[in-house]
């Protein structure tokens, strides 16, 4: 047969299959993981980093502000929302919290080759397999600190990455003459879904309720962005400005914390991570952790994506997570 | 051609022996209106940016190379504070050359990754997501399935990485002479690890 590639798709389905199965025991190149762990941080020094993530940010809608002035004339404000979401969308990760985990101005846990290390041994997901787990296989987030509450930096590429979905979400039942109140649950609703399906518990077996609190916050970021009554651009005589600084302290609040609010589980994740979370119940008497978790009770608030997921929970469609918090692990373990 | 194999590899050692460091500095920063000295520090934190060299290396079995080792870097340009312990994006130009057992490819072309790197390596050692576009140049020899064995072929080859894994599919366009009714084209696809 002149000209033509002889086929060999017998030995190619073979290495294919090979190649699968054997690079994906231990081999060379695993990746930690794709959630984030609060525990780890416990009883460790973090600097609260509220400033520093705020100037990052600043700094991108000062620089927005600057493109558009060059422009010279005013824009929808959906077409200033995207091109800020553009300025920053990278691939998979969103560029601030790729800033944050690498800018040496920024104090995380764990950090440095030491903890590092350490990290590696104690990882919340680590009881995990690395090549069935999904979820292991992109890098875990580590831990930052703002206004009190600690957080994996994944939450900013939710806060400001994911939840322009949610907001085009909530603009296109705007637009099809939802009331915003009806707009903010077809949004919300959308994202659990979301959640439970492609992004979190069907993927990794973890439906993460502090990233929905970051999605549902970063919503109203960018309704707020050139919106409303106080927009943080706006565009008066003849020039952008940038009105209002943005201020991270305004949307992160104790449910961003995974060590507090607990995630949902899938049953085979659950068997995995359960053990190593028991690790932690002496912790619970560190004086830091105390005075974090008191701290915590006394601003906690029932959110919007709290009162969804008692729905969904009471409808029998979720499990309640007050069974996956470490309260509830530990006394179980006292019992 | 015995001996490409051979040449193909050490090229692609001599890539690999460039320095990770940085290279260069750009100063492009403009004057943004700020008034605290953070904003500044976070500014300047930004916009020092330098140009990294980091090694790349797959192995794979693939039509029409077979099995091949390919070793090459990506040049990626990215602020220089960054040490990438946990991840880093890596956008830029590839160059990698792959001896196989059935014929040797270079590539050059553009890669977005997603990867760590560990202190002091000149490797991308944690690769998590990742894919390349590539300008390819394939010389096939002796165990080769192409009819004819000996080719020159050139085309393009897209490639997507996971962790541990890495695919990628592409067309070749054969430049050499061939006998009369041979095709002038070969779809490839592989699968591997490392990028």
């Amino acid at each position: 047969m002149p000209g033509a590639v002889r086929p060999a798709p017998l030995r190619f389905g073979l290495v294919t299959s090979v190649v699968v199965v054997l690079l994906g025991f231990g081999g060379p190149g695993a990746a930690p993981g794709l959630e984030t762990d609060q525990f780890f941080a416990w009883g460790r020094h973090v600097e609260d980093m509220s400033e520093v993530l705020n100037a990052r940010v600043n700094l991108e809608l000062e620089r927005l502000v600057a493109e558009l002035n060059r422009e010279g004339r005013d824009r929808r404000c959906q077409r200033v929302r995207f091109r800020f979401f553009k300025r920053h969308r990278m691939l998979f990760f969103d560029g601030f919290e790729t800033w944050s985990v690498n800018s040496p101005l920024v104090s995380r846990s764990p950090s440095g080759p030491e903890e590092m290390r350490e990290f590696e041994q104690k990882y919340l997901y680590g009881g995990t397999s690395p090549l069935f787990d999904t979820g292991r296989w992109m890098p875990p987030s580590p831990t930052v600190e703002v206004d009190g509450i600690r957080l994996g930096t994944d939450k900013l590429t939710h806060l400001l990455g994911t939840a322009w979905y949610y907001h085009r979400w909530y603009r296109k039942a705007r637009a099809r003459g939802l009331t915003p109140a009806e707009a903010e649950d077809r949004a919300a609703r959308r994202g659990l879904q979301h959640e439970i399906t492609i992004l979190g518990r069907a993927v990794s077996g973890v439906l993460s309720l502090a990233d929905l609190e970051a999605n549902y916050e970063g919503m109203w970021f960018y309704e707020h962005l050139c919106a409303g009554d106080d927009p943080h651009i706006v565009y008066e005589e003849g020039l952008w400005r940038l009105r209002r600084p943005f201020d991270l302290r305004d949307y992160v609040t104790p449910e961003w914390d995974e060590s507090y609010q607990p995630n949902i589980y899938v049953r085979r994740k659950w068997g995995k991570v359960k053990p190593r979370m028991l690790g932690y119940c002496p912790m619970l008497e560190h004086p830091q952790v105390r005075a974090r978790r008191q701290d915590y009770a006394k601003r906690e608030r029932v959110t919007a994506t709290e009162e969804l997921i008692d729905e969904m929970v009471i409808a029998g469609k979720l499990p309640d997570p007050s069974g996956f918090s470490i309260e509830s692990v530990c006394r179980e373990a006292a019992n | 051609m015995p001996n490409t194999p051979f040449a193909a590899g050490a090229l692609a050692l001599g890539l690999l022996a460039l320095p990770a460091a940085a290279q260069e500095v750009d100063d492009d920063s403009r004057p943004e209106p700020s008034s605290s000295d953070l904003a500044a520090r976070v500014r300047a934190d930004v916009d020092e940016t330098s140009l990294r060299w980091l090694g790349i290396a797959r192995v794979r079995y693939s039509i029409p190379l077979e099995f091949s080792a390919g070793g090459g870097a990506v040049l990626a340009r990215m602020p220089a504070s960054y040490d990438c312990a946990t991840f880093c994006e890596y956008r830029g130009f590839v160059a990698q050359i792959e001896p196989g057992s059935a014929g040797a490819q270079l590539g050059v072309g553009y890669a977005r990754v997603i990867a760590a790197q560990k202190p002091r390596s000149a490797f991308l050692n944690n690769v998590y997501v990742g894919w390349s576009a590539r300008a390819v140049l394939v010389r096939t020899w002796g165990d080769s399935e192409l009819d004819p064995a000996r080719q020159t072929l050139a085309g393009f080859e897209g490639q997507f990485a996971l962790p541990r894994i890495t695919f990628n599919l592409g067309v070749l366009r054969r430049i050499s002479s061939a006998h009369p009714g041979a095709d002038r084209h070969v779809y490839t696809a592989g699968i591997g690890w490392g990028f």
